[in-house]
């Protein structure tokens, strides 16, 4: 038995709001994980700056929506570290439209902005954070930060670098960051837009990201790379090479082709990469990816088990999908989400291996949801602690239970998905606001759980499903 | 109170939440996870005059604010919060700016509802030109692949009928962003046949604009804010904001 919670995070104070929550992402203490941080973008600007947080494992949320707002809230991500320090990489667009890379901690998710800022760099894009507390016997535990992005500080708009700031404390007084460009080839006209990185307990960091090698406006011809660091990052990704030229970073795919704008139904495509290493045997890790080497964009699941040396073929293809992000949970299972458009609805899914082959997954349909014409996200991202998952993904908000197959309406929860918000209890499904008015549908972030029966002291209120 | 003389204009600028409201107790949080403090006040709000939409109607509801001072505000006292957003979910928390006698409660509403007219104010003294005109022709120039926030743009030609500021030219032309990224997204965008009066200011120089300037049969203009592009009901107002604002 699986159990299995979604939530629209959208809180009943904010029962009016109408407006897009464009692309969620989230974080949770791995020791404490009732504390839970999403961060989406309100658009349109001007908007709230801020983030999201429950300290009750996604069953209420809460904004703290106190950092200064004269910047445009842009691309953001955010780590929660065991120690429950908070690391927010947050792309701020000032009234001089360069996009800044602000990492702001706090140690308390109710505190009140400003927040110290321990990172800065100018014209980025994508910013994906990775907090990690390391453990070491007899010595303070550390927070390891590590923040992936592509650079277009050499010529804004005409090239950018993958690069990744690495912090080896980022809960001292003056943190360092180290900032490391990974691609050791030449990238035409730049790097794509996702750097992904992933460390394990025993120091192996890894990165992913793509070098492209030619664009002509309609499609990108890149390689996909993963590099690699055995001493957490601190040695410049180095310690992986390519037997084809010797130089670090593994060439897991070559001139892979991607169709560059392309949108499916509204939703801008080429954001898909995600990684994530075993928490119990950093020799194994899992990769995705987005292309369009078939007839449709479509995604690709590899791994490899020997550290990133040699790599698998495909071991799950999903077509017309997006939004993809991958973890691996205590027991070495995978974790799989991403969106898929079926007879014109998104279904958000939720797989998970069921054997140690990574060929053979189970399928948890979290959402079914109406389509929208506004581009809701370019990227997502699943965690997992100890045995269980925990996402957040943006759909349409419209509060029918037929919309949420893996959570069946109950008497409590007639919606299926628990909306925090204010919603009819039963048809006509209907936003409702702070009066009791209607309020038109729109696209919110839902939080979502599937959780191991296993898992000891497990929150109340959840919806079984059996997988 | 806590300005002797304050300045409202400024307040209402600086805040992002303003009410009117009555002191419930001091010294405590009605907001989950957060612990109460000496300077917190639980206040009931009377009469909300500027807030994020999203809170709806906030009339008797309790909101915690964080207050600069503690020893100026005693229960059951009336006042005006001058506050910025904080917490919003299981209760509201804001942080206060400022607050002043509950006697100007309809000077600061007065305030709040200038705040469009000063930013068309605002707008009107940066433009180049000011043009009653009719537009004749749109189309776009090509993809920008140079960046994904590019504005995408797509340049305007005009019938003018009136210039309300400088001197345009029937060939006067303006570029308005296409691109539904959240940087362009409440740029006006402009539709064949469409009147109105128009404010056309020089591109900012973080802008980027197109790669062939080709397509321009004029100096470079753009239509970046929601208030660049009015009504002709509003002539007599734009007129007389004109007046006040000086030449360019």
């Amino acid at each position: 038995m699986t159990f299995v919670r979604v939530v629209d995070i959208i809180p009943a104070e904010r029962s009016d709001e109408a407006g897009l929550n464009w692309q969620p992402s989230i974080a949770v203490n791995p020791d404490n994980p009732d504390q839970i941080v999403i961060t989406t973008t309100d658009v349109p600007p001007p908007a709230n700056v801020g983030y999201w947080y429950s300290c009750d494992r996604g069953g209420t949320w809460q904004a703290n929506f106190s950092e200064p707002d004269g910047a445009e809230e842009m691309d953001q991500s955010t780590g929660l570290a065991a120690s429950g320090e908070l690391y927010w990489a947050v792309a701020l667009n000032p009234p001089s439209n360069t996009p800044t890379l602000h990492v702001l901690r706090t140690p308390n998710l109710v505190a009140a902005g400003p927040f110290p800022d321990i990172d800065t760099r100018l014209s980025i894009d994508q910013p994906y954070t990775l907090a990690f507390t390391q453990h070491q016997s007899g010595q303070p535990d550390t927070d390891r930060t590590y923040v992936g992005y592509i650079d277009h500080s050499g010529n804004m708009g005409d090239s950018a670098a993958a690069t990744i700031d690495v912090c080896p404390d980022a809960q001292a007084a003056a943190p360092v960051f180290a900032r490391v460009v990974l691609d050791h080839r030449a990238s035409v006209p730049w790097n794509g837009y996702e750097v992904r990185p992933t460390v394990h307990s025993d120091g192996t960091a890894y990165v992913a990201y793509k070098g492209w090698r030619s664009y002509n406006g309609t499609t990108v011809i890149t390689d996909i790379v993963v590099e690699r660091d055995d001493s957490w990052g601190s040695g410049g990704f180095i310690d992986l090479t390519d037997p084809s030229d010797g130089k670090p970073g593994r060439l897991v795919a070559t001139n892979v082709r991607i169709k560059d704008p392309q949108s499916l139904d509204g939703q801008r495509l080429d954001n898909d990469l995600s990684l994530c290493v075993d928490p119990s045997n950093s020799n194994t890790v899992y990769l995705v990816w987005g292309d369009n080497s078939g007839e449709n964009y479509t995604l690709r699941v590899r791994r490899s088990l020997d550290r990133g040396a040699c790599w698998s073929s495909d071991l799950l293809t999903v077509g017309n999908a997006n939004l993809a992000g991958l973890a691996i949970n205590s027991d070495g299972r995978v974790g799989f989400v991403y969106q898929q458009l079926v007879s014109g609805q998104w279904e958000t899914h939720f797989r998970r291996t069921t054997d140690a082959t990574g060929e053979n997954w189970d399928d948890i349909i979290l959402a079914r949801t109406a389509t929208t014409t506004d581009s809701v996200a370019d990227y997502s991202r699943v965690i997992s602690v100890g045995k269980d998952f925990y996402g957040v993904f943006p759909a349409w908000n419209t509060p029918d239970p037929a919309n949420f197959p893996a959570t069946p309406a109950t008497a409590s929860n007639p919606n299926g998905a628990k909306f925090l918000r204010g919603t009819t209890s039963s048809p006509p499904w209907q936003l409702l606001g702070a009066s009791g008015q209607p309020v038109a549908e729109s696209v919110d972030p839902f939080f979502y759980l599937v959780q191991d029966e296993s898992t000891p002291a497990p929150p109340t209120g959840l919806t079984a499903t059996t997988q | 109170m806590h300005e002797l003389q304050p300045d409202i204009p400024k307040l209402v600028q600086a805040s992002s939440f303003i009410f009117a409201g009555t002191v419930v107790e001091l010294g405590t949080s009605s907001v989950a996870n957060l612990p109460p403090r000496d300077n917190f006040a639980v206040i009931r709000i009377d009469r909300s005059l500027r807030s994020d939409p999203a809170l709806g109607e906030l009339r008797k509801r309790v909101v915690t604010v964080a207050l600069r001072k503690r020893g100026e505000l005693q229960p059951q006292q009336r006042a005006v919060f001058f506050t910025s957003d904080w917490i919003q979910g299981r209760g509201i928390a804001a942080r206060e700016i400022s607050h002043v006698d509950a006697q100007l409660e309809d000077d600061v509403d007065a305030n709040i509802k200038l705040l469009p007219q000063r930013h068309l104010a605002d707008r009107l003294s940066s433009s180049v030109l000011v043009i009653v005109a009719k537009v004749v022709a749109v189309k776009p120039t090509p993809f920008d692949v140079r960046w994904r926030n590019a504005p995408q743009w797509a340049i305007a030609s005009f019938d003018i009928r009136n210039a309300l500021r400088g001197r345009p030219t029937q060939s006067t032309t303006v570029l308005f962003p296409r691109s539904a990224r959240p940087t362009w997204a409440l740029a006006p965008r402009l539709s064949d046949g469409q009147r109105g009066i128009f404010l056309l200011h020089r591109p900012p120089p973080w802008a980027p604009l197109p790669e062939s300037q080709q397509f321009l049969t004029s100096e470079a203009f753009t239509l970046l804010d929601p208030a660049d592009v009015q009504p002709e009901s509003q002539r007599p107002l734009i007129e007389k904001l004109l007046g006040q604002v000086g030449a360019p």
